[in-house]
């Protein structure tokens, strides 16, 4: 390119010193007819004329008469046409061009216009006598003589074939210059890009225009680096210069830098800035030429894209679940934090190991089965029972594989999710232990019941009193449930027991002296006591002490001896009642009580009568409560 | 082999001494003599005793070394002659009882046990 302007100019200067030549070759030729006493010098100054004309080699100087045939050829025209003087001396200056120039009447426009203006331009094709054609530039002016009469034309041209070429070839070329300029402005329009040049000495930023619009400034407004850079975000500038300094400290000059701006609307944009570092004689940068891009729908998605992700693992990793995720060929892609801590491993020592490295050899073993149908994308769900390797805590891992299909329906690994079970499996086999139990009881409570009024009825004199002794009896057995339910089925402090079980037998006459240390009662137990006190106090308001207004009832216990040896003493003393004798027959309430408060302590308990009151002792072992819960 | 002994004693095997007790009473009231043990290790101890006990009338909820069925199973194997009488609170399945055992339900029904002893007792051995 530069070689061609260059040729350019040297055509213009050329063009220049042909024109300065012309007007000295004009002023000579006027010259004798203006200067009349020397005119005996004239052929002299004639000849030298006709040496100049000769010597000027590289021009053809013809001169014509008024309507154009040639009355002098010089040398140079015949070195540029091929034809002698003697050929061409009277024909028409016209044969000389070419036939379309002589068709169109070109030629005689040109003379015309030598005639009346002076001086007309002669930029266009002639003809050789070999015929070929050369472009010529040059031009025909109008000779007077003294008597300003016109006297005839010179023309004088130059082959400037090659220049020509060269400008047309120029004129070509600058039109596909503007017009790649033109495709580059709209490409760079679709592309949302920017070129830019920035010369780090002289801190000057050179955008193409677009840069305006692409940051969000007015079409026709010039931001300057401080405008620019108020967009940046916090430590952007830095970050750009690292990304810079890092590519050349790589030996590269080409980086690539990706950064959000936000425009002066607030609104955010992406842009990604891609240049090329120019270095001076001393390696040092001088320049950066560069495009800036518009990535914003990309950079979005992907902060879209990545902002999922972190809810997602925030969400995984609140789970209460252990989550995992393994490609195709069993190698880890994703683990939560659940994860993590059941293995002991963070989540870098997993990902992108085998499953087989991670669980180790046996339990992958174990699960070789169920891997292999979620490999083939088949949902597997098992329960697993396996000891937390840190805890050591036997769990219950409800454990699903969910295979992963790729969009054209082939399997590619699974994810794992293991959801501990073990405190729902817990409560299954409580309630199920719970429902057993409360089976149990019914049954046992039935059979009380049905045993309770067979005893009744078996000892009645009549049917009447025997409904009441029995719904009596039923009435103490429900208190003593409702004393069981609130105290949860573990039985109950014993002064609760007695009191609970003498509150409807006037405990608050001051008739009963209740005496003994606070011990928790068993089940069985409180069952047992609540029964037999409710037949101790029936019995003695109908026929012992409590028949009389100054009888009295003294109920004491206490724990003798230690641990294994500890022995529970208990004692219903009657006094101020009525002389008492032994019942000739045993009925219920006797029987029931020494039978049952027997049994159900593992002891032994006594009834004594003497004429001071009846008397029940019961002597039992006492290790602990708990036992006989 | 014409013989037929009637039987005259009979173990309980019951946990509750209230039950237990009405039970003996039933027993009793059918004209039999009754033993009675809490678990199965006290029947045991009866059993081997009172060689004359002909009947076991038992829980089938029974505690100790072994439960009720297997109690049941063990006096089966060991006194053939004995007949079993199984009352049963819950469900029991058919194929864990013992070969020739008689059935009851819980709670008592003192006219089906009592129908249960006199059969068990005229039955010959």
């Amino acid at each position: 390119m530069t070689s061609i302007e260059d040729r350019l100019q040297e055509v213009l200067a050329e063009n220049a010193r042909l024109r300065d030549c012309l007007e000295l070759a004009e002023a000579r030729l006027r010259a004798p007819a203006l200067d009349s006493p020397e005119q005996s010098q004239a052929p002299a100054a004639a000849d030298d004329y006709r040496s100049v004309l000769d010597s000027a080699t590289d021009y053809a100087i013809i001169a014509t008469d008024l309507a154009g045939d040639i009355t002098l050829w010089s040398e140079g025209a015949r070195l540029i046409f091929g034809w002698d003087a003697t050929e061409m001396l009277g024909r028409s200056a016209d044969t000389l061009s070419a036939p379309e120039d002589r068709a169109t009447g070109q030629c005689e426009h040109e003379r015309q216009r030598a005639i009346v203006s002076g001086r007309a331009a002669m930029d266009r094709w002639f003809v050789r006598r070999n015929g070929t054609r050369f472009w010529a530039s040059g031009s025909q002016v109008m000779q007077q003589d003294r008597a300003s009469s016109r006297t005839g034309l010179i023309i004088v041209l130059r082959d400037l074939t090659l220049q020509h070429f060269v400008e047309q070839s120029l004129e070509t070329s600058s039109q596909v210059l503007e017009e790649n300029e033109q495709r580059l402005r709209a490409s760079l329009r679709a592309g949302r890009m920017v070129v830019w040049e920035y010369d780090i000495l002289a801190r000057q930023l050179s955008p193409s225009p677009e840069l305006a619009l692409l940051l969000g400034f007015p079409a026709d407004h010039r931001p300057d680096l401080d405008e620019i850079r108020a967009g940046y975000l916090p430590g952007e500038s830095e970050r750009l210069s690292e990304t810079v300094r890092a590519a050349l400290r790589r030996g590269e000059r080409f980086f690539e830098h990706e950064l959000r701006y936000v425009r002066p609307d607030g609104a955010i944009s992406g842009l990604q800035a891609r240049g090329e570092v120019f270095l001076d004689a001393d390696g040092r940068p001088v320049r950066v030429v560069g495009v800036l891009q518009d990535v914003t729908d990309r950079l979005l998605t992907q902060d879209r894209l990545r902002r999922n992700e972190e809810e997602m693992r925030a969400i995984t990793n609140a789970l209460p679940v252990f989550i995992a995720r393994v490609d195709a060929n069993g190698i880890y892609e994703y683990v939560n934090e659940n994860y993590e801590v059941w293995y002991g491993l963070k989540a870098e020592a997993m990902v992108g190991r085998h499953m087989r490295e991670v669980i180790g050899e046996a339990l992958y073993e174990a699960r070789l089965e169920h891997f292999a149908k979620a490999f083939a994308g088949e949902a597997v769900v098992f329960d697993a029972a396996q000891t937390d390797p840190w805890r050591g805590r036997k769990q219950v891992l409800e454990t699903h594989y969910i295979p992963r299909r790729r969009p054209d329906g082939r399997a590619e690994g699974f994810f794992i999710l293991a959801i501990d079970v073990t405190g729902r499996k817990r409560a299954e086999d409580d309630l199920r232990l719970v429902t057993h139990e409360l089976q149990h009881r019914v049954k046992n409570t039935l059979a009380m019941v049905q045993a309770i009024a067979s005893q009744t009825f078996r000892q009645a004199s009549d049917v009447a009193s025997a409904r009441t002794a029995f719904e009596a009896r039923l009435a103490a057995l429900a208190d003593v449930y409702d004393s069981l339910v609130h105290h949860n089925w573990r039985g109950a402090p014993i002064h609760t027991v007695v009191e609970g079980a003498l509150a409807p037998h006037g405990l608050g006459s001051g008739r009963f002296r209740i005496d003994g240390p606070e011990l928790a009662l068993g089940a069985r137990h409180t069952l047992a006591l609540s029964l037999a006190l409710h037949e101790l106090a029936t019995n003695a308001a109908k026929y012992g002490a409590l028949r009389e207004e100054s009888g009295r009832v003294d109920v004491i216990w206490r724990v003798d001896g230690r641990s294994e040896e500890a022995r529970f003493h208990f004692k219903w003393q009657e006094s101020g009642g009525p002389p008492v004798t032994a019942p000739s027959t045993f009925g219920f309430g006797t029987r029931m009580i020494e039978r049952t408060l027997g049994g159900y302590f593992d002891g032994q308990a006594v009834f004594s009568y003497d004429t001071g009151g009846v008397c029940l002792k019961l002597e039992a072992p006492w290790p602990d409560a708990a036992r006989n819960a | 082999m014409s013989a037929s002994i009637a039987c005259t004693a009979v173990l309980i095997v019951e946990a509750d001494i209230l039950v237990r007790m009405e039970a003996a009473d039933t027993v009793r009231d059918v004209g039999l003599t009754a033993h009675e043990a809490a678990d199965a290790d006290e029947a045991l101890a009866t059993l081997t005793a009172h060689p004359e006990i002909g009947i076991v009338l038992l829980d089938s909820e029974a505690s100790g070394t072994m439960d009720g069925l297997a109690l049941a199973r063990f006096v089966r194997d060991r006194w053939p002659p004995v007949r079993l009488i199984l009352v049963c609170g819950g469900l029991t399945r058919p194929d864990q009882l013992p070969a020739d055992v008689m059935l009851a339900r819980k709670p008592y029904q003192t006219q089906q046990i009592s129908a249960l002893l006199r059969d068990a007792s005229l039955a010959p051995a």
